[in-house]
């Protein structure tokens, strides 16, 4: 959930109008969000290691962690890993699937609560948002006692989320987004955690700079190389060093070792708005069948075009994921001359892709994981532009609306293509959820 | 070579050939004009690789000779100039340009490497008039695409078949034809993709009123327009355009009339809005309206004969205004049938020009 998108947090642009001095910035983050969720609503989870996964199949045989409980961190279970390396790290937790329009609904109410408080409140993901103070606590005076009143504030945040939704929270305040979000992670879980400017060197300087954000393993990678451990080591290294080295990106990490982020609140209208639909699958052993990868694709592609169809989406980026070995996965991306939510062009697009990668002769191990995801979407009220080609052929259009109809009616698994009877991971994928 | 010209004929000349003169390309020789002085005339060249245009303007030949100049430098030299007459000399490796109290001087090319005209001569249409031809050509040229993905939608089909002469091109949003029953006679019958960017350069080179001829190449691979004083060689589209005659309805039952500036002006202000917008045909009047999540939303009625029943549909604003504005005339009829069928846009007489439309799906 708390994956760090660089751009958002540490805006280049917009600086100047809400760079000046005193700013006063809250980071909200939800102590292990989606379990805390069903701990608090199934009385038999509290107290027990729980792993809520993302997973396509009815056991969680598959798929990724997305949340662990706090019982089940000391096993090293952690969210982005394998279900499979989760139950053999700790067999006794407990496994269920992410209900995520539950997940969303909460976190609509949390947002509400958080927007009693201030009226500038970003949605960062699903279990965290931002919230700028500034405005409501002008009338202390810059200092102490405006810290104070701050903090005042974050406590009382996070005692009406308890009282109201039972679920706890880590407050970080800060004078910027950057350092907020930073503070909110040194004491979790219910932590409230205030870091001024004047604390700000001290606290910054002796961490590892991984802790920065947009610092991930291949940056700090780099980092060593150039003997840069800490993130005062960071601060210490000449800006122009840095500019040189990594650019713009450069610039701004720079920038965040000395705590400075001038990216502003900015008030999100919607909480969650789609931003793709895609599904992968995970090959137990591995494939270097072609045939099979593209039966398998086709599947997948399925039933991400049905999800879109039923939650009214069309498409124009289709990207294909696929992992090859036990190494790092990569994806492929294509563009369409036409928003779509009918299977046969998206499979088209990711089957030539696929063939491409399979002619490249870069498979030196067979595939393991294969995805297909849609992105770059519009809602379908907003219309979709029909083509002379689809007057010529409006069958394929025909067949699937009629087949969403029977779907609709007496479940996903009543009709399938032939060629997926074989193979039961994907012609038995669960689009319920 | 050298030969005395007045300087506006000169420059007519150049303009002439500037469509098919490739600046910006990786041949530098293909920026060049170039010219030939020859029997009192002199004869300008130009190319792109994709068209050739060969034209002559009238002067004194002294000495007869060739050579190839950048032709940007000379054409706005020339348009810049005051002199009424101006005299044109190869010196050595230099173009002598001498007016009344002026004297440039610039550098040629070698004239060898510029490409020659291609030999287009099988008569295919003769005597095409041009009144006819050249608007249907403007029209017809709006709804080709210019999406180098599809290549053959980037140019006009022109069929030359028994029931006429018909010029098609499409996007694959819409289409526009133009049938053609007189103005030309037919030399030979045949299919040609012209690619659309140059039939609008013909337009625009060829002038408002004449006679002109066409040619093709013994592998159906380039035409020629005959202009009289101007020659427009274009290299063919090569492929499979779409079987467009299923788009065309055979008879439109619901058809409404409407005028063509109340119509463009309402389409104008719906598209401010949203690039989606959603007609409500009525019996007297037309809803136009828009909305968009982000700005707002509007409506407005247009005044509309129309018998029929009421049928809403969508189409992108841009689309439906290129065919609007294509019609002569102050009315102009548009055929719905079905939402999600495509509508047509013609003129309220004349069977000669469809502009077809694919609805959005609502």
């Amino acid at each position: 959930m708390t994956q760090y998108v660089m751009h958002g947090l540490l805006r280049s642009a917009d600086q100047g109008r809400t760079a000046k001095e005193g700013r006063c910035v809250l980071h909200l983050d939800m102590d292990a969000y989606f379990a805390s969720v069903e701990q608090r609503d199934v009385p038999l989870y509290r107290g027990r290691p729980l792993v809520v996964c993302h997973t396509s199949s009815d056991f969680c045989s598959h798929g990724v962690v997305a949340t662990a409980s706090y019982e089940a961190r000391p096993w090293g279970i952690k969210a982005g890993m394998s279900v499979w390396e989760a139950r053999k790290r700790c067999p006794q937790a407990c496994f269920v699937h992410a209900d995520i329009p539950k997940y969303l609904d909460n976190a609509r109410r949390i947002l509400r609560i958080c927007e009693r408080r201030s009226h500038r409140v970003e949605v960062f993901s699903i279990d965290e948002a931002f919230a700028d103070l500034s405005a409501n606590l002008r009338s202390y005076p810059p200092g102490r006692e405006r810290w104070e009143a701050a903090l005042e504030t974050g406590r009382g945040l996070k005692e009406d989320i308890r009282r109201e939704l039972g679920l706890t929270a880590s407050v970080g305040i800060g004078p910027n987004k950057l350092v907020a979000k930073m503070a909110s992670e040194f004491h979790k879980p219910d932590g409230l955690t205030l870091v001024t400017p004047e604390q700000l060197p001290h606290i910054l300087a002796p961490m590892e700079v991984d802790k920065l954000v947009g610092v991930g393993r291949r940056m700090r990678r780099n980092f060593r190389a150039m003997g840069i451990e800490t993130i005062g080591d960071l601060a210490r290294t000449p800006r122009e060093v840095m500019e040189w080295r990594f650019g713009v990106v450069g610039r701004l990490l720079w920038g965040a070792a000395w705590g400075q982020d001038d990216s502003p609140v900015v008030r999100s209208g919607e909480l969650h708005e789609v931003k793709s639909f895609g599904h992968s699958l995970s090959l137990r052993g591995g494939t270097d069948d072609l045939g099979y990868l593209e039966n398998t694709l086709l599947g997948l592609v399925d039933a991400v075009t049905r999800r879109m169809r039923r939650d009214g989406y069309l498409g124009r980026t289709v990207s294909l994921r696929l992992r090859v070995g036990y190494g790092m996965g990569y994806a492929r991306a294509r563009t369409l001359e036409e928003y779509s939510d009918l299977p046969s062009p998206i499979y088209a697009a990711a089957r030539e892709m696929l063939r491409r990668e399979a002619a490249s002769g870069l498979w030196r191990e067979p595939v393991t994981t294969v995805g297909v995801s849609v992105s770059q979407l519009r809602r379908r009220e907003e219309g979709k532009q029909v083509t002379i080609w689809d007057c010529l052929d409006p069958r394929e259009e025909k067949l699937t609306a009629a087949l969403d109809a029977l779907r609709d009616r007496y479940g996903e698994g009543v009709v399938t293509r032939a060629s997926l009877l074989g193979d039961f991971s994907v012609s038995g994928m669960n689009l319920a959820r | 070579m050298k030969i005395n010209a007045l300087r506006e004929d000169l420059l007519n000349a150049m303009q002439t050939v500037q469509y098919s003169a490739n600046a910006k390309g990786m041949m530098p020789i293909l920026s060049g004009v170039r010219m030939e002085a020859k029997d009192e005339k002199l004869i300008l060249h130009s190319t792109d690789l994709e068209a050739y245009t060969i034209t002559s303007c009238q002067g004194s030949v002294e000495k007869e000779g060739e050579c190839v100049v950048s032709h940007k430098v000379l054409m706005d030299i020339l348009r810049d100039s005051r002199d009424e007459k101006v005299s044109v000399e190869v010196v050595g490796n230099e173009l002598e340009l001498r007016g009344h109290k002026s004297e440039i001087k610039l550098f040629t090319m070698p004239a060898e490497d510029f490409p020659n005209a291609p030999v287009v001569e099988i008569p295919v249409l003769g005597e095409l008039k041009k009144e006819i031809f050249i608007p249907a050509v403007q029209k017809v040229s709006r709804a080709a695409s210019r999406d180098e993905k599809r290549p053959s939608l980037l140019g006009i089909l022109v069929e030359i078949g028994e029931d006429g002469l018909n010029m098609v091109s499409t996007d694959s949003y819409r289409l526009a034809i133009h049938r053609m029953k007189e103005g030309y006679e037919k030399r030979e019958e045949g299919q040609f993709i012209i690619p659309a960017s140059a039939m609008v350069n013909l337009a625009r080179i060829a002038g408002k009123s004449g006679k002109m001829d066409m040619y093709r190449d013994d592998n159906r691979g380039q035409v020629r327009f005959d202009l009289g004083d101007s020659d427009y060689i274009i290299r063919l589209i090569e492929g499979k355009f779409p079987k467009y005659s299923q788009f065309i309805p055979e008879s439109l039952e619901k058809r409404a009339e409407v005028g063509k500036e109340e119509v463009l002006g309402a389409l104008k202000r719906a598209s401010l809005i949203s690039s989606t917008v959603r007609m409500k045909v009525g019996q007297q009047a037309i809803t136009m309206a828009s909305e968009s999540k982000e700005v707002g939303e509007g409506k407005e009625d247009i005044t509309a004969e129309y018998a029929g029943e009421e049928v809403e549909i969508a189409f992108n604003s841009r689309f439906l205004e290129d065919g609007i504005q294509c019609i002569d005339g102050e009315k102009v009829v548009l055929g719905i049938t079905e939402p999600l069928k495509p509508g047509v846009v013609k003129e309220k007489e004349g069977e000669e020009f469809m502009y077809i439309i694919m609805p959005i799906r609502i």
